[in-house]
């Protein structure tokens, strides 16, 4: 784990409110494996100083004299940016943005080479959005890699392994992927969006040998529906064994029915949590996820038997039989 | 810059906070920890303890509230494979924070650390997360007889942490000095709550400890009001992010500082306080409070 200022070398808009940052630092690119995680101060920025000052000069300008309730005004205005914002209100924004502390955002890492590594994340809250507003050649403080990636022992195989991405969930199965290319035969990748637009690196996957299936809730692109559905429909179609195990990474309600279906078809499945985040090192115990305690893991009925176990420093990636599927909860 | 509170000798006053540095090995790779003046470990109950569901953090603008439920390895674990663990990383002084059900939980903690490799013990009376017990450190007689109980099985440093959600503060600073404690820290996160975002009709408020700059003026106000009341040494903590920020609290009368939230925010931020501190030794650290003990 290493702390360093990063250079943003670039920065890439894929959606509206989806970017693709590239970040050089060799030391974090070499370390990295598919499924780790870095932990990014969204405001530390060289130039954080002049952009504040930037702002207020931009608010002098744009407010002309008008008397707003600082307060009040960029409390109304704190969602995020979809909120189509202009003007005063928009600088008032920005200026209650950049003023705010932070605590550091975990994003999975995408793309790790030799010298650069890439983050890819949407726009969901102020920090992401303050982060999106950052440009190439900004400097950001950033720790990594962090937590325990993919198991990837079980990869060698005759076997081919199953990849399920649901929406930004793609970045660390992108990685993964890509570590697994020279594998034969190819992986299954399934990529579960809200829209056609939302489906990321199907052709860099295809590129790598990867067989792309899709879905999209409006139906915009491939099946429509959610991917959990298309997974489990594929399966019931697929003479087994044929697959090695299943690695899924989205939002929890679709990784709570991917591990279910693949106990059904006796597949082992990994999955990677999402969880909000304090310290990302496993200090604050603040991103538990309740598992089992039993070493026999299946058998053990009593959930009064358990563990809470920290999602940045025992996972993000963890057995999807170890965890306790609880009501779960979307961040979105 | 170095400072003594009773037996502990601190090479300088910056600490961690407690809870906010997990056993001082996650932060390991981060910061070298033989610089930092002690090392505040998360508080050890007697057995195991799992903690609060989620959710356990709620992010503010200027601060956080957490709802951990004090979830650590207990004593047990904690003294076979934790403590040998920063014992040999580091040679940094090792303060233990110790949190209990009941004065017969905290007697056996302390019992068994007067013969392991710590230097201190901080009592935690003051923990907002704990449901169903009442913060022993919000009534000025609980908190006296519970000090002075304990007072009597340790021979170790015996630091006492405050609640600072009290009418008076100054009271129970002073009940704890008058049952023999050896420091006082000021303060814990402030009960508070907050609702998981979407709220939605039927959801209730998750409560937890409010920390962060947000409290810093509050915590300034209390290191005062209490450095003019006992003598014993003051650990002021509440929202320290950087070195001017310890300059008040050791202005306000603290002999040392605890960084907590801050920790989350940069790692570093210890060391640069202490590297910040260095200037100011002379101006601060021995002239402010000239009661020494």
């Amino acid at each position: 784990m290493i702390q360093s200022d990063c250079k943003i070398t670039s920065k890439k808009r894929l959606t509206d409110n989806c970017f693709l940052f590239t970040f050089t630092n060799s030391a974090i690119a070499q370390k990295a494996k598919p499924g780790q995680f870095v932990m990014v101060n969204p405001v530390k920025s060289k130039s954080h100083q002049g952009r504040i000052a930037n702002v207020v000069l931009e608010l002098h300008r744009t407010s002309n004299g008008m008397n707003v309730d600082y307060g009040i005004a960029a409390n109304k205005c704190s969602p995020p940016i979809h909120c189509g914002v202009s003007g005063a209100n928009r600088v008032l924004k920005g200026l209650y943005l950049t003023n705010r502390i932070f605590l550091r955002r975990p994003f999975s890492i995408c793309v790790a080479k030799n010298k650069t590594f890439s983050i890819f994340f949407k726009v969901v809250g102020p920090g992401t959005d303050i982060l999106s507003q950052k440009k190439e050649g900004d400097v950001l403080n950033i720790i990594g890699p962090l937590g325990c990636g993919y198991f990837l022992s079980s990869l060698p195989s005759p076997l081919s392994p199953i990849f399920v991405a649901g929406g930004t969930g793609i970045a660390s199965l992108f990685f993964l992927a890509k570590r697994v290319t020279n594998h034969k035969p190819r992986a299954t990748i399934f990529i579960g969006a809200k829209t056609k637009k939302e489906i990321f690196f199907k052709k860099e996957l295809e590129k790598n040998g990867c067989k792309v299936i899709a879905s999209t809730d409006d139906g915009s692109y491939g099946h429509k529906g959610y991917i959990s559905d298309v997974f489990s429909r594929y399966l019931s179609t697929i003479h087994y064994p044929l697959f090695t195990a299943v690695y899924a990474c989205g939002p929890r309600p679709m990784l709570k029915k991917i591990a279910e279906t693949s106990e059904k078809y006796k597949l082992k499945c990994y999955v990677s949590l999402e969880e909000k985040m304090a310290c990302g090192v496993g200090a604050c115990m603040g991103c538990v996820v309740k598992t089992r305690i039993s070493t026999d893991m299946k058998t053990q009925i009593n959930t009064a038997d358990f563990e809470y176990k920290r999602v940045c420093k025992d996972g993000p990636v963890f057995d999807a039989d170890e965890i306790i599927w609880e009501n779960e909860y979307t961040n979105q | 810059m170095s400072i003594r509170i009773s037996k502990l000798q601190l090479k300088n006053p910056v600490l961690v906070a407690s809870g906010t540095f997990g056993y001082g090995l996650e932060f390991k790779d981060l910061l070298d920890l033989d610089k930092l003046g002690a090392i505040v470990t998360k508080t050890i109950t007697l057995n195991p303890r799992s903690g609060n569901p989620q959710p356990r953090t709620f992010e503010l603008s200027y601060g956080m509230i957490n709802s951990i439920g004090l979830q650590n390895v207990g004593l047990e674990k904690f003294i076979n494979e934790k403590l040998p663990e920063i014992r040999k990383i580091t040679k940094t002084p090792i303060i233990v924070s110790v949190g209990g059900n009941t004065k017969n939980e905290f007697s056996k903690i302390l019992e068994t650390l007067n013969s392991e490799k710590v230097d201190a013990v901080e009592l935690n009376l003051s923990c907002p997360n704990v449901t169903g017990k009442k913060i022993i450190s919000q009534n000025d007689k609980e908190t006296y007889k519970f000090v002075s109980a304990l007072r009597k099985k340790t021979n170790l440093t015996l630091i006492v942490k405050l609640s600072p959600n009290v009418t008076d503060i100054t009271k129970i600073a002073k009940s704890a000095e008058d049952a023999g404690s050896d420091a006082i820290s000021l303060i814990n996160s402030f009960p508070a709550a907050f609702y998981r975002l979407p709220i939605t009709d039927y959801q209730l408020p998750v409560f937890g400890g409010l920390s962060g700059p947000c409290i810093k003026h509050i915590a300034l106000r209390m290191v005062y009001q209490v450095s003019q009341v006992v003598k014993i040494p003051i650990i002021g903590m509440g929202g320290i992010m950087n070195t001017g920020d310890a300059l008040e609290f050791f202005k306000a009368g603290a002999k040392a500082i605890a960084v907590g939230y801050a920790n989350f925010i940069n790692p570093k931020t210890p060391l640069e306080i202490i590297e910040g501190l260095k200037p100011h030794s002379n101006q601060y650290l021995f002239n402010c409070r000239r009661k020494s003990v």
